[in-house]
């Protein structure tokens, strides 16, 4: 090597010349492509695995509550409302237990009737909905949060043979509380949500169940199955059936049934 | 990554601007980048693996719950026929900080009538203070802490001290170690869900269940409380009862049914049954056996039949039951198991002068609910037929050998209504054509008239089959135990009560039946203690 040489080499630094340009260009392009889809599906892949985890939470929660109600429960129902609506007076309860002679009915599926599951659409099927209506005991003196004693419970009493809770407007037993759980649009939400109803008061507790489903199996030693199960939406999730993610609790009921 | 940067110098030759490097700032750049993406991803997803931690210790709290119940039952449980007896074991049971807690705690003598402190009631209601077990170590072999605050009150539902019907209220707060740091969970639900105490008692009412020592969990920490209303299992809980075979009468009126003494809407004059096909007959007369199968031999059973075992879930029929053509198949089950332990035996240090009984004497009681008079007649004394009861208050006959009733004028039982009468019989028992707490001068009460088979073992330690029953037609007001008796009854034996023994069989015509006073179920010694109503305090 020597100065001139050095000197040329030096002059051809000032600009690249066409070929270089499209080449670099070229090159460019593909690298940032490449990172351009790397960037998006990790996003994808971010997003869809923060939607695993909440609907692996929503779908725990939702077992526990229902396994918690199931649990100490006294009478046990799946009610069908034909309008979808859980006031209304043309709903029917059945009682739910386990019928050796009927096997397709000792699983219920927990479903709003308005709610697609194919579409994933709210009003764009029209069928019965199913709740989980329970009832458990009378414990409490009041089931309104706002009351002060919303968390206090009753006095025992006596039947004179018995001991039993007594009702908190002073005379007699306390009568049996209704728990439905159900699904259905919630407007706070934005999303299909899981409802549970004491005592007629509401409260969501899962959100963003478009792709959660709940089962209830009746068991021939008289417990309960509580599945919940969603379809993670992963890329490569593949069909709904052999993708799903499932979690249930077997739960023995505590008090004997009186219905 | 590894870059080489190859600087060629020749003389005093300026550097050349086009070779600088950028690759230190390019990997910090790529670095910064990268970590933020993980911190992204971390921030995100270890929450969420915490709550499953959360999820899991409440999970553990609400067994550790149960595990205190399930001490307090163990307790209970050990402790009948009377958990209130000086004798009883309560070990580490206390009734404050510092002072153990013994069977009278617990006894009715110690319990107060709360009726009227804002309980809703419509009967007296007596109940005792507390009693604590305190900070029990549940730990699981997995070692993550877990411990039980328990409380057990005594209630005593009737102010008739006759009737053994001592219930528990038992409280139970189990609370496990939270793994993990003291961070909320992500989604509010979670919190409102499982309400975990992360730096301080969640449940300020909790304090209540830990009046002894605090618990030594630390925080944050899962707490769950569960109440469970524990009712004791007296004898005469169904209408028959057996260890082995069972077999219904099957002659036309023959049947089995229920009423209540108790209750004038559900019992005839005084409480007496109020005869077949009225309007006031109940439909809780429940037979059972530790058996597999009962022939119920097309009798109507208005009440429940069970049997321990034998039915095919997988079929619609109850191979269970036998010729159940009149018992309601939705009251057929089988997963009946209540073995019967022996009676217990009072050991009185004396007995009283017998009457001449051979004359129709009557045997005294002893004038008061809070005593009794003890009588025994021995092998060597004369047989024992008729018996006849005087006064009032209480009274145990001992008869340690046969008792037949014979027939005619004085084939009879008289208990006054004043009377309650407790009869411990060792040998064979045969009511001909008696009428046993049925007659005129009789209050035709079950409950007034409790009748023990006791075990009599032989001199090898075998105890001998022992028999109960008529060849005639009886009527009977009275509940028997006898869990080494076989019974054999005609079809005209009229039984209003309760029948507890080895095994039973009705032959012959005759339009009898058995009548289960449901009064019954809070007489005679407590078998056991089971759960009542169980209740999970989410609220607290």
């Amino acid at each position: 090597m020597n100065g001139k040489v050095n000197e040329r080499q030096t002059n051809s630094v000032g600009g690249f010349s066409l070929a270089e340009l499209l080449v670099s260009l070229g090159v460019t392009s593909l690298v940032m492509s490449a990172l351009m889809v790397g960037v998006v599906s990790l996003g994808k892949s971010f997003k869809a695995t923060e939607l695993y985890s909440k609907s692996n939470s929503a779908q725990i929660r939702l077992i526990d509550a229902m396994a918690m109600d199931l649990r100490r429960a006294v009478a046990i129902s799946i009610t069908t409302s034909p309008d979808s609506n859980p006031s209304s007076t043309s709903n029917t309860s059945t009682r739910f237990a386990y019928r050796a002679a009927n096997p397709a009915e000792n699983i219920k599926t927990i479903r709003d009737g308005t709610f697609d599951p194919v579409t994933l659409r709210v009003g764009g099927a029209s069928g019965p909905s199913t709740y989980l209506t329970l009832q458990i005991p009378g414990y409490y003196k009041s089931n309104v949060a706002s009351t002060a004693n919303y968390r206090q419970a009753t006095m025992l009493m006596s039947t004179g043979r018995t001991v039993c809770y007594g009702s908190s407007t002073g005379s007699g037993i306390a009568p049996y509380v209704t728990v439905q759980y159900r699904q259905g649009h919630v407007s706070k939400y934005g999303s299909q949500c899981y409802i549970r109803r004491e005592a007629g008061v509401d409260t969501v507790v899962a959100e963003l169940t478009e792709l959660i489903d709940v089962d209830i199996t009746a068991k021939s030693d008289g417990s309960f199955v509580v599945d919940a199960w969603f379809t993670p939406t992963f890329s490569n999730a593949g069909h709904k059936t052999t993708a799903r993610v499932t979690s249930s609790d077997r739960v023995m009921l505590r008090n004997p049934r009186t219905d | 990554m590894t870059n080489t940067l190859t600087f060629h110098f020749t003389g005093a030759e300026p550097r050349r601007p086009c070779e600088r490097a950028s690759t230190t700032v390019t990997a910090l750049i790529t670095v910064v980048v990268l970590a933020a993406a993980a911190a992204s991803v971390l921030r995100t997803a270890l929450p969420r693996y915490h709550v499953t931690h959360q999820t899991a210790s409440w999970q553990e709290a609400r067994l550790a719950a149960e595990a205190g119940v399930d001490l307090a039952l163990e307790r209970l449980n050990k402790n009948v026929p009377e958990p209130s007896a000086d004798t009883t074991d309560w070990v580490g049971w206390k009734t404050n900080a510092t002072t153990a807690a013994t069977g009278s705690s617990l006894a009715r003598s110690n319990a107060t009538d709360i009726t009227g402190q804002g309980s809703p009631t419509s009967s007296s209601l007596f109940g005792t203070p507390p009693i604590y077990y305190d900070n029990i170590d549940v730990s699981t072999y997995s070692g993550m802490l877990a411990s039980a605050d328990i409380q057990m009150r005594a209630f005593y539902p009737g102010a008739d001290p006759y009737k053994v019907n001592p219930w528990f209220q038992i409280r139970s707060m189990g609370t496990t170690a939270v793994p993990g740091p003291k961070r909320a969970a992500p989604d509010r639900m979670d919190g409102a869900l499982r309400r975990l105490s992360l730096k301080a008692p969640m449940r300020g009412t909790l304090a209540a269940n830990d009046v002894l020592t605090p618990t030594t969990i630390p925080f944050p920490n899962a707490s769950r409380i569960v109440e469970v209303i524990a009712r004791p299992i007296a004898p005469f809980a169904k209408a028959i009862l057996t260890q082995g075979s069972l077999t219904l009468g099957g002659s036309t009126g023959w049947e089995v049914n229920s009423y209540d003494s108790d209750d004038p809407n559900k019992s005839g004059t005084g409480g007496t049954y109020p005869g077949d096909g009225d309007s006031k007959i109940q439909s809780n007369g429940d037979i059972a056996t530790n058996s597999s199968v009962i022939d119920a031999n097309l009798a109507p059973v208005l009440g429940t039949v069970s049997t321990n075992g034998g039915d095919d879930a997988s079929t619609t029929a109850h191979e269970n039951v036998l010729n159940a053509g009149n018992v309601d198949p939705n009251k057929i089950f089988s997963d009946y198991n209540e073995p019967l332990p022996p009676p217990p035996v009072p050991t009185p240090s004396s007995y009283r002068l017998n009457p001449d009984y051979t004359t129709e004497q009557a045997f005294a009681a002893s004038g008061s609910s809070s005593s009794v008079y003890n009588y025994r007649i021995t092998a060597s004394d004369p047989p024992i037929h008729c018996i006849k009861v005087t006064g009032s208050g209480r009274i145990n006959i001992f008869i340690d050998t046969d008792w037949d009733i014979l027939s005619g004028t004085k084939a009879y039982v008289e208990i006054p209504p004043t009377v309650k009468a407790t009869m411990y019989v060792k040998g064979n028992i045969a009511f001909a054509n008696g009428q046993v707490n049925t007659t005129d001068a009789s209050s035709k009460v079950p409950g007034n008239l409790v009748i023990y088979g006791v075990p009599d073992p032989n001199v090898d330690g075998s105890l001998p089959a022992r028999t109960i029953g008529s060849g005639g037609s009886p009527i009977i007001a009275a509940a028997f135990y006898g869990p080494s008796y076989r019974a054999d009854f005609r079809g005209t034996a009229e039984w209003a009560g309760s029948v507890a023994c080895y095994s039973y069989t009705v032959g012959g015509g005759g339009s009898g039946g058995v009548h289960f006073d449901e009064a019954l179920g809070a007489v005679g010694f407590i078998k056991r203690f089971e759960v009542s109503s169980y209740f999970e305090d989410s609220r607290q």
